[in-house]
């Protein structure tokens, strides 16, 4: 264990080699309900609905972008924008 | 789907930018969407910038997300049928079948985020000089970042038109429908 954010809500896992991905993981807590980053699980899947496998180069940089969309989401103009909109119209082409 | 991939490119259409002010309290990344051309032959004057949103928010606080699992419970594991129905919502946006407000991109291997939509109703232009002040972070590849576009152009010059009435539809697809029967009343 890395890294813990001060809502103790992600940590990042980290693997010994350089080249080996490490894995983003939730702990529930306040993101649950909000985002696909809870529970307690460790995915080895590249992509899961619940994390996402990353690389080890520009670590902290990913860190913070994640951070990032968490807030976006809790934001208020987030919310205002997008709660209980439709979709919208779309055009089906397959 | 579209992913992303490593960028050490100038930018260009497709590329994933971050330092765009967009006037928020937290400001998302962003992608650009102008013509390659213009940007390599310093024809474009401005730049135009779609916003990078989380997918997960905006798909779970829709109307018809909320429609869709009002009587499912958090705690239940998901019937056959029930996934059935929420891969169908889901698989409709992350392979980008329809043209939509939203064009849907896996931030992975190269970003660590959420999952992103490029909102179409959230734009921004930006002065060329612009491009000297941010960060290229990643690129939409092609044919992806083509495909965007096009889902951008489509999008925008959507013409509403009048449709068939309830009744005559109704007819359009009982005769579509052969051999099937509908009831009688």
């Amino acid at each position: 264990m890395s890294c813990l954010y001060s809502d103790n809500t992600i940590t990042t896992v980290e693997t010994n080699s350089r080249d080996e991905p490490f894995f983003l993981i939730g702990s529930g807590g306040s993101l649950e309900g909000n985002l696909p980053f809870s529970g307690s699980f460790l995915k080895t899947n590249r992509t899961t609905p619940m994390g996402s496998m990353g690389y080890k180069t520009n670590i902290n940089k990913r860190i913070s972008l994640t951070e990032r969309y968490l807030k976006i989401s809790d934001s208020n103009w987030f919310k205002e924008a997008y709660r209980n909109r439709a979709i919208g119209e779309s055009i089906t082409i397959e | 789907m579209a992913w992303l991939e490593q960028s050490d490119e100038p930018l260009t259409l497709g590329s994933v930018i971050d330092g765009i002010n967009w006037g928020f309290e937290t400001n998302p990344l962003s992608i650009v969407l102008s013509n390659p051309c213009d940007i390599e032959n310093e024809k474009a004057s401005f730049i135009l910038f779609g916003a990078l949103l989380p997918a997960y928010s905006i798909l779970t606080s829709s109307l018809d997300y909320t429609n869709l699992t009002n009587n499912w419970s958090k705690s239940d594991v998901l019937t056959n049928s029930k996934i059935r129905k929420i891969s169908a919502y889901f698989e409709k946006y992350i392979h980008n079948k329809d043209i939509s407000r939203y064009f849907f991109i896996d931030p992975s291997p190269v970003l660590i985020a959420p999952f992103f939509f490029v909102d179409f109703q959230l734009l921004l232009s930006e002065p060329e000089e612009i491009k000297n002040k941010v960060m290229v972070l990643a690129k939409l590849p092609s044919p992806h970042r083509e495909k965007m576009i096009f889902h951008f152009s489509s999008y925008i010059s959507r013409v509403g038109v009048e449709r068939f009435n309830n009744e005559r539809t109704g007819e359009i697809i009982e005769e579509l429908s052969y051999p099937f029967q509908f009831p009688t009343t």
